[in-house]
């Protein structure tokens, strides 16, 4: 068992290696290895390609390293923590407040005013989900579902408003939103993604300080009090760090899909339920995914450019129905 | 004397020139790609958008309006960007901007003098302030001999369709409203606050119009001609549809063109 974690491991970080060249190396304008290698050990350089390599695609790269980094972290603890596996940050309701942050701030006209004001309303619509769900869940002690179905009706709350919006805006600012709403890497600023980062690995970290009580929880509320457990509190605390990786993600990187959800699955099915080795695995896994999606993205219909949430839900989709097709 | 003379005219090249015309242009719209091309410097453009017209179809493409590849822009190594206020998304011009590449963005219009100044101004950026001066100068005699003759008409009533499902119109906030306000006829729709409200097919059968005018793009196709034949405007009145892209080209030269068309379709 020991073994196959180490394993495990050793295998994730290097494909993490091999996804972080793969994603650095490939883009719209192809290099020869040589002028690539250049590039590569010119960091500071300023011509063309080491502008591109380091200042174009780095940026995007590391993005989707720390979005798909949280985004599954985030899945993996809220399946456990709500013992339901379709629980991700979409299914509770969070990236639907951020969706509906964004929104605004986009058909407003307020997006224009600054780099920061798009993110800052996301972030704002997550905080604001956040906070009703917790409020309606506090008044019922944080019981599993609950949490869930306040999730999901909040989740449900906030895209009938996106649609509202929608429906009562202009039709060209509407295909700006649309794009953000599939998930847009491409133009976030090297500011936002050190903030984000920082907001990403701070929840990762304070998620990962919980794995043992995250593994006792999912027995149930009332074993785990049994074992000692303030069921309510470590819920609490679990939901609001999710919750801040989720705000963060969203606000750099816009609503992408599929990766919380099926990447923590794939890893339970390879390492098991505890939350020790799902944490760090299924962050690792989404550094990996996430940033070959976004390659593929970026490549396959190059010059033009693919929302990364059509090629996550697509081969995202089709790799999870292959697992499922494999017998346990 | 000469040599005064040498220096006034280096003096005057200087005071002209400005900032240096831009020999690398990368355009991130098609109307921009367009505008270039009518002032003659379709040879400075290194990158357009995949769906910039005919004319450019051996540029390089930078991907889409809204999408556009930053990794193939700076590949390019382009002097100037220039992008549409109402097309591009103000994220692109900032990360543009971030990587050290100028970018100048293009007003959205409301009208036929601010599609003429923002013409001149994208002239002058590029240096071809002449060429623009002469294009403005001919359009404006154009769409003047236009308004001369709608005089003598009655005003017909406009109603101007863009989109099928949902039925989308135009506003006196877009440029659009001029092709009917200045060929004589009256849009049903003026006063509605956005620029390209939604309406509903009701509330244009309650305004009751002479004309129907269709652009085609998307989803308006013949179908929609054949659907308002049943209804008292259609049957009584003119359904026409249009299938030409300088109704959707914010630049003085079309406009003209334009509005010449609308105004055969209102009086003839």
């Amino acid at each position: 068992m020991n073994n196959k974690i180490v394993i495990l491991f050793c295998a994730l970080a290097a494909l993490l290696c091999v996804s972080f060249a793969i994603s650095l190396s490939s883009g719209s304008s192809s290099m020869t290895p040589g002028r690539l290698i250049a590039a590569l050990s010119n960091p500071s350089g300023t011509g063309t390609d080491s502008v591109i390599i380091w200042r174009v695609r780095f940026p995007r790269v590391a993005l989707a390293m720390l979005t798909g980094m949280g985004l599954a972290v985030c899945g993996a603890v809220f399946q456990g923590l709500l013992r339901n596996p379709l629980a991700d940050p979409y299914t509770l309701g969070i990236s639907g407040g951020a969706a509906l942050g964004a929104a605004i701030a986009i058909v407003s006209g307020a997006n224009s005013a600054g780099a920061l004001t798009l993110p800052l309303a996301a972030f704002g619509g997550s905080i604001f989900s956040v906070a009703l769900i917790y409020f309606i869940s506090s008044r019922h002690n944080f019981s599993t579902h609950t949490l869930v179905l306040a999730g999901v009706i909040v989740g449900f709350i906030c895209s009938s408003l996106v649609l509202f919006i929608f429906a009562v805006t202009d039709a060209s600012k509407l295909q700006a939103a649309i794009v953000w709403l599939m998930g847009d890497l491409s133009t976030a600023s090297s500011r936002l993604i050190v903030t984000a980062g920082a907001a990403i690995s701070a929840g990762t970290a304070l998620l990962w300080m919980f794995r043992q009580q995250l593994n006792i929880l999912t027995l149930g509320d009332e074993k785990a009090a049994h074992l000692g457990i303030n069921t309510a509190l470590v819920k609490k605390i679990i939901f609001l760090a999710a919750s801040l990786i989720t705000g963060a993600t969203v606000s750099a990187a816009g609503v992408i899909g599929f990766v919380g959800l099926i990447l923590p699955h794939a890893v339970r099915r390879l390492a098991g339920p505890d939350h020790r080795v799902l944490i760090p695995a299924s962050a690792l896994a989404g550094a990996i995914f996430l940033p070959l999606c976004d390659t593929a993205a970026r490549t396959l219909f190059a010059p033009a450019e693919l929302p990364v949430g059509v090629i996550t839900g697509f081969i995202g989709g089709i790799f999870f129905l292959l697992l499922l097709l494999r017998k346990p | 004397m000469k040599k005064i003379l040498a220096i006034l005219i280096l003096i005057s090249a200087a005071c002209n020139a400005g900032e240096p015309a831009p020999k690398r242009i990368v355009s991130l719209a098609p109307s921009i790609t367009r505008s270039i091309y009518q002032l003659e410097a379709g040879a400075s453009l290194a990158g357009v958008t995949i769906y910039c017209p005919a004319q450019a179809k051996d540029k390089e493409k930078i991907g889409t309006l809204l999408e556009p590849n930053i990794e193939k822009i700076v590949a390019l190594r382009p002097d100037l960007v220039i992008a549409t206020k109402e097309g591009n998304r103000p994220e692109t011009v900032r990360r543009l901007n971030e990587l050290g590449i100028p970018v100048y963005t293009m007003e959205s219009f409301d009208n036929f003098e601010a599609i003429c100044n923002g013409f001149i101004a994208l002239g002058k950026r590029i240096g071809r302030q002449e060429q623009a001066n002469a294009i403005v100068e001919q359009s404006r005699r154009r769409v003047e001999q236009v308004r001369k003759k709608s005089k003598a008409h009655r005003r017909s009533r406009v109603f101007w369709q863009v989109g099928a499902q949902p039925l989308f119109t135009v506003s006196h906030h877009s440029f659009v409203n001029d092709f009917i306000e200045l060929a004589g006829g009256i849009n049903i729709f003026a006063d509605l606050k956005s620029r390209y409200p939604q309406v509903s097919r009701e509330a244009v059968l309650h305004a009751d119009p002479d004309v129907i005018i269709l652009v085609a793009m998307g989803d308006v196709t013949e179908n929609e001609a054949q659907k308002w034949k049943n209804f008292k405007p259609g049957r009584t009145g003119k359904i026409v549809t249009l299938n030409n892209t300088v109704f959707t080209d914010p630049a003085p030269a079309s406009f003209a063109e334009g509005l010449e068309i609308i105004s055969r379709i209102l009086h003839e």
